[in-house]
């Protein structure tokens, strides 16, 4: 009870900050302050003369205030947005503003705005900052600056504001804006504020132009090995087209009566009307290689360190893999189970990045879904890398249906930092080469550590 | 990810000397605030600077934390809650190293995390609050106003010079886009408007005081007025009074507690109000430089040692009944009123003194009308009780003992009003239905009764000496012990009529708060330096003071040395672990030979080495191995370049042909 109430106390404290920081220039702020202490002093005004200074500092708000009532001018505001950004890398975009009043202006800014949406108490209650074990026992207690970094997680970036200069009546002029993204996935723009000072340059007027729009941040990648291994070519029934489940066949070969058992889609129907009876599509059977890349999202504690890095690590292999004349199957459990599939002119790794910057991690215990998931992709996969974020017994399980189904398997083990890096092969006891611990502060250097060739080795 | 955002811009040149020189104006600092603003400002002409690395800037601004705080524990010692605005008035001494140290730094600016120690362990990389940097000089600014302020001196040219200051700084922060003149119109509009603001807030006070005046004497502070005391009768909610200690009595003897101290009394009654119309004050005479006789001509068996806080240089004292003597007090004047209330014209603060008493005499005026006048709004109902009471067929003794046991027979103590009735309502619903009140319904209703049939009364107040503090050695009493009661003149004489039920003390008692040892212990460390700084300190509370300052060294090196300890234990811990981890040769087989040679031959003496014990029973077993497995046990376990691997086979060779022969070489054992 006393948490929820200063939970809310907190969002409380939060909005009129924010409101503060919004309404008021710095040197406002500073006068805000001189006020409320000078307030504090001066209430007996028979002890001392602070009770004058409120006065002063509470009259030049007040005036300043009247001046930033009347704002009268006019602007479009468009927002240029690049496809994608990259978490925690810096990056510009634009914003093209029209001055559609009669006047000219200057000394204007411009905060451009991403929506914010405050956490409820259990989000905030659930939730973990790494920075805590670095603060006092107030801070962590109080959890102040943990709603801070959970509020600035769910924004994902921050905007610099920026200084617009002068801008002539009808001109039209392009500003560029610094966005750092503090995490992938997708940050959502809200709106664009121009402000103004008033004369005294302590209160600020501001005009909103509600602008939202969308913004992909992927995952941070680092130079991963390219690994081939030794695997067998599979036998992909529908050939490369339907290897991805989806599209027509490029490699059609002729047609043939039905036969009970063909799937619906292999139907050519103009044929089925012109004989009356069922005919269907045969296509040319494939061998190539298809290398699995599975994703392990399956996390019970809060810290969500070790969860980003493989997403990272993933990512890396998605852009290195696959060779040009095999495929890359990318395995996860978010949601629901998903398998997206690129090379060979399937799909691009764009389309493989996008689910893995939205992928969040699994509280619930579903690593079986997991472990049903990987057989059924066991008969057409020639290879398997498995991003792990443990090493317990279900994962050493899942590794050891891996291996006995004769699937080639190296298996990357991302560790917390401080974490053991002497990990017991189980399962990899014959290639104990094939596991690796990837220590989640010396990622790269790990990942050159890596002997492509040695993984390559039967 | 790092990225340095400066979040306050610099104070203009010249403005923080200019303020320096303000505060120094007002607050008699004037030489120094010359020397303090000419160093600041001089740095402008001066092209040097020194190189000042983060980790020192958060050493100085510990060490103006560290000042402020010996600054502010220091003052409120000395000074109390008032001292406050001697704190404020510090204030650029205080925070003068740490900006004096960023204007003659390289950087010009100083880390966020320098002033907030909890951004200090922060990862910049991770944290942007970390890498955030911050200007001081304007923060001063304002604090060296607010210091100024403190000065007190009421006169214009203080708002003249703060509007001229701030004026200055919004100057030069004053957005480009408006011209001069629009700035200049915005700048007189505010202080114009801040002028009639400010002779408004004064106006205001005044009336909220002249309104609330009655409210604040009785409950924030004990200040009795000796004309007039407003009781609670009537007061909705629960009345609390506050555990604070606002008296502290010494006895030689042994008292028969409870004893009553009287501040006032008081003879009319109406609405809520006690008052009294024979307040004229008359100067006693001074028997010697520390001595007034009130009453002359008393042999006086009783003393007491009363030590009060003086909200005023002048005030009412309170005195045990038939007080005949105050004397060991250094007091300007003392004056008293014929209703027995005693004024002391002295000083602020604590003040000692002591006085002689006999119960039995009293100097009190004999009653006359105003001691038997009852309004007539009250009349009927107390006379309609004297009826049901028939005090009117008693004489004043069995009417008084009548009066007594209805009321300890009738009626129960309660702090709490909860129902509200019409004004002067309560006191019949005090009488006649809820019948519970605390100690004004009491005394009040016991005057007024006793009145109605004839007999002269009055209603006193102050405080009930009760509770014995171990800790101090005398009687303490709180602000929650005031207490009021009834004199009834019987046989031309006054004598105490006290019908509150006596479980008043333990039911208030009950009310402490949690802290209240805590507080206490503050208030007596105040009252010691208090007193030790007073000039009629006696040689007794001198010593008790510097026991008392030397017991924070004192805890203060207890602490240090247990913190210390905490330190050792952890790194002799520390190097236990490290000699477990970094022991080559621990897992030597030689030490299973040693356990079978110490259970089957003579066990090693405390502190016996190896060799002489090997020595001692060498020839008590059979064969001459174990010297050289010794030797090599040695050297596989000592020797910083190890041991070779294939001396190290031969070692472990010949303790395993010796553990497998150990029947043989152990049957020579006795």
């Amino acid at each position: 009870m006393i948490r929820r109430l200063l939970f809310k106390n907190l969002k409380f404290v939060y909005k009129i900050t924010q409101w503060n920081k919004h309404r008021f220039t710095p040197a406002g702020l500073l006068i805000v302050g001189a006020m409320i202490a000078s307030g504090i002093f001066g209430v007996d005004v028979r002890q001392s003369m602070a009770f004058q200074i409120f006065a002063i500092t509470a009259s030049l708000l007040l005036i300043s205030t009247f001046g930033v009532l009347s704002f009268r001018g006019q602007f479009k505001i468009t927002r240029l947005l690049p496809q994608f950004g990259t978490a925690n890398q810096l990056m510009r975009y634009q914003i093209q503003i029209e001055n559609l009043g009669n006047l000219n202006q200057s000394d204007l800014l411009l905060i451009d705005e991403l929506e914010t949406i405050l956490p409820d108490y259990q989000e905030f209650s659930g939730s973990y900052d790494p920075q805590d074990k670095n603060r006092n026992r107030f801070d962590r207690t109080v959890g102040y600056p943990r709603l801070l970094a959970l509020i600035r997680s769910k924004r994902g970036a921050t905007i610099q504001p920026v200084n617009i200069g002068s801008i002539a009546r009808s001109e039209n002029i392009k500003l560029d804006v610094e966005l750092l993204p503090l995490r992938r996935g997708y940050i959502h723009f809200l709106q664009s504020s121009i402000i103004r000072s008033d004369p005294l340059g302590l209160v600020r007027a501001l005009k909103k132009y509600r602008l939202a729009n969308k913004l992909l941040v992927l995952p941070k990648t680092y130079r991963a090995p390219k690994i081939e291994l030794k695997g067998l070519r599979k036998y992909q029934h529908g050939g490369m087209s339907l290897a991805s489940s989806v599209g027509d066949s490029q490699e059609f070969m002729s047609l043939r009566d039905y036969r009970p058992g063909d799937p619906l889609r292999a139907i050519h129907w103009r044929s089925y009307a012109k004989m009356g009876s069922p005919v269907v599509k045969e296509f040319h059977d494939e061998f190539f290689v298809r290398q699995g890349l599975i994703l392990d999202t399956f996390q019970e504690y809060k810290s969500t360190t070790v969860f980003e890095e493989a997403i990272s690590i993933a990512a890396s292999f998605c852009l290195s893999l696959p060779g040009q004349d095999a495929l890359l199957d990318l395995i996860f459990i978010g949601d629901k189970p998903h398998r997206f599939t690129s090379g060979r002119g399937l799909g691009q790794v764009e389309s493989m990045l996008e689910p893995l910057a939205c992928a969040q991690p699994c509280r619930e215990d579903a690593f079986s879904k997991l472990c049903d998931m990987i057989p059924e992709y066991n008969a057409e996969t020639s290879g398997m890398i498995c991003i792990l974020l443990d090493w317990d017994d279900k994962r050493k399980g899942l590794i050891e249906s891996i291996c006995l189904a004769g699937i080639p398997v190296v298996v990357f083990v991302v560790v917390d930092p401080g974490g053991s890096m002497d990990l017991e092969p189980g399962p990899l006891t014959s290639h104990p080469e094939r596991l690796i611990p990837l220590p989640c502060d010396r990622i790269q250097s790990a990942l050159d550590d890596v002997n492509r060739f040695s993984l390559a080795e039967e | 990810m790092k990225q340095s955002v400066i979040q306050l811009r610099a104070a203009p040149p010249f403005s923080i000397g200019a303020a320096l020189l303000v505060w120094g104006w007002q607050c008699q600092f004037l030489p120094y605030a010359i020397l303090m603003a000419v160093l600041l400002e001089i740095s402008y002409f001066l092209s040097w600077r020194w190189s000042i690395t983060d980790k020192e800037f958060n050493t100085l601004s510990d060490f103006s934390g560290l000042m402020f705080f010996v600054v502010v524990t220091y003052i409120f010692i000395d000074e109390g809650a008032r001292g406050i605005f001697v704190i404020l008035s510090v204030l650029p001494f205080i925070l003068y190293p740490l900006l004096a140290t960023q204007k003659y730094s390289t950087e010009g600016t100083m880390k966020l995390s320098a002033l907030l120690v909890s951004l200090r362990k922060l990862d910049p990389t991770h944290s942007q609050e970390a890498s955030i940097r911050t200007d001081v000089s304007l923060p001063y600014f304002i604090a060296c106003l607010l210091s100024a302020s403190s000065g007190n001196n009421r006169t214009i040219e203080f708002f003249i010079a703060v509007s001229l200051l701030l004026a200055l700084v919004l100057w030069f922060v004053r957005p480009k886009r408006y011209s001069a003149s629009i700035w200049l119109i915005s700048i007189a509009m505010s202080l114009s408007l801040a002028y009639g603001m400010q002779l408004g807030m004064r106006h205001l006070q005044a009336r909220i005081e002249s309104s609330f005046l009655g409210i604040f004497d009785q409950f924030m502070w004990r200040y009795r007025d000796p004309n007039r005391a407003t009781t609670a009768i009537g007061s909705l909610g629960r009345l609390k009074l506050s555990d604070r200690i606002v008296l502290r009595v010494k006895s030689e003897k042994k008292l028969k507690t409870p004893i009553l101290l009287r501040e006032a009394s008081y003879s009319n009654f109406g609405h809520g109000v006690w008052s009294s119309q024979q307040s004229d004050f008359s100067v006693i005479d001074q028997n010697t430089d520390t001595s007034w006789t009130l009453v002359g001509d008393v042999e006086s068996a009783n003393n007491l040692n009363i030590s009060t806080y003086m909200v005023n240089e002048k005030g009412v004292v309170p005195l045990p009944l038939g007080t005949s003597t105050i004397k060991d007090v250094t007091a300007i004047e003392i004056q008293k009123n014929p209703l027995g209330t005693v004024l002391m014209d002295i000083r602020e603060g604590w003040v000692q003194y002591t006085v002689e008493y006999e119960n039995d005499i009293y100097d009190d005026i004999p009653p006359n009308d105003n001691d038997l006048f009852i309004l007539d709004y009250y009349k009927k109902y107390f006379q309609r009780l004297a009826d049901e009471l028939q005090l009117a067929s008693m004489s004043t003794e069995q009417a008084i003992d009548t009066v007594y046991r209805f009321f300890q027979d009738n009626f129960t103590y309660s702090l709490a009003q909860k129902q509200r009735y019409p004004k002067g309502k309560y006191l019949s619903n005090f009488l006649f239905k809820n019948r519970q009140g605390h100690c004004e319904y009491f005394a009040t209703a016991t005057a007024l009764l006793l009145r109605s049939v004839g007999i002269p009364t009055r209603y006193a107040v102050g405080y009930s000496v009760d509770e014995y503090s171990a800790l101090e050695g005398q009687y303490i009493v709180r602000s929650r012990h005031a207490h009021s009661w009834t004199l009834v003149y019987v046989d031309e004489q006054w004598v105490v009529m006290d019908t509150t039920p006596s479980i008043w003390a333990p039911y208030e008692q009950e009310n402490a708060s949690a802290i209240e040892p805590l507080m206490d212990l503050w208030s007596w460390i105040t009252y010691t330096w208090s007193r030790w700084q007073s000039d009629d300190a006696t040689e007794e509370e001198e010593n008790t003071f510097m026991i008392l300052w030397l017991l924070f060294p004192l805890i203060g090196i207890l602490a240090w040395r247990i913190y210390f300890r905490e330190r050792i234990q952890k790194r002799g811990k520390q190097i236990l672990e490290l000699q477990q981890l970094n022991c080559p040769g621990k897992d030597s087989r030689f030490y299973e030979l040693v356990n079978i040679l110490e259970k089957s031959c003579r066990p090693r003496q405390a502190g016996e080495t190896l060799p002489l014990w090997i020595e001692r029973i060498e020839n008590r077993v059979q064969g001459d191995h174990l010297q050289p497995a010794l030797d090599m046990h040695y050297q596989y376990r000592f020797d910083p370049a190890g041991i070779s691997s294939s001396k190290q086979k031969e070692f472990h060779e010949l303790v395993e042909k010796l553990l497998a022969s150990k029947e043989e070489w152990l049957a020579a054992v006795d």
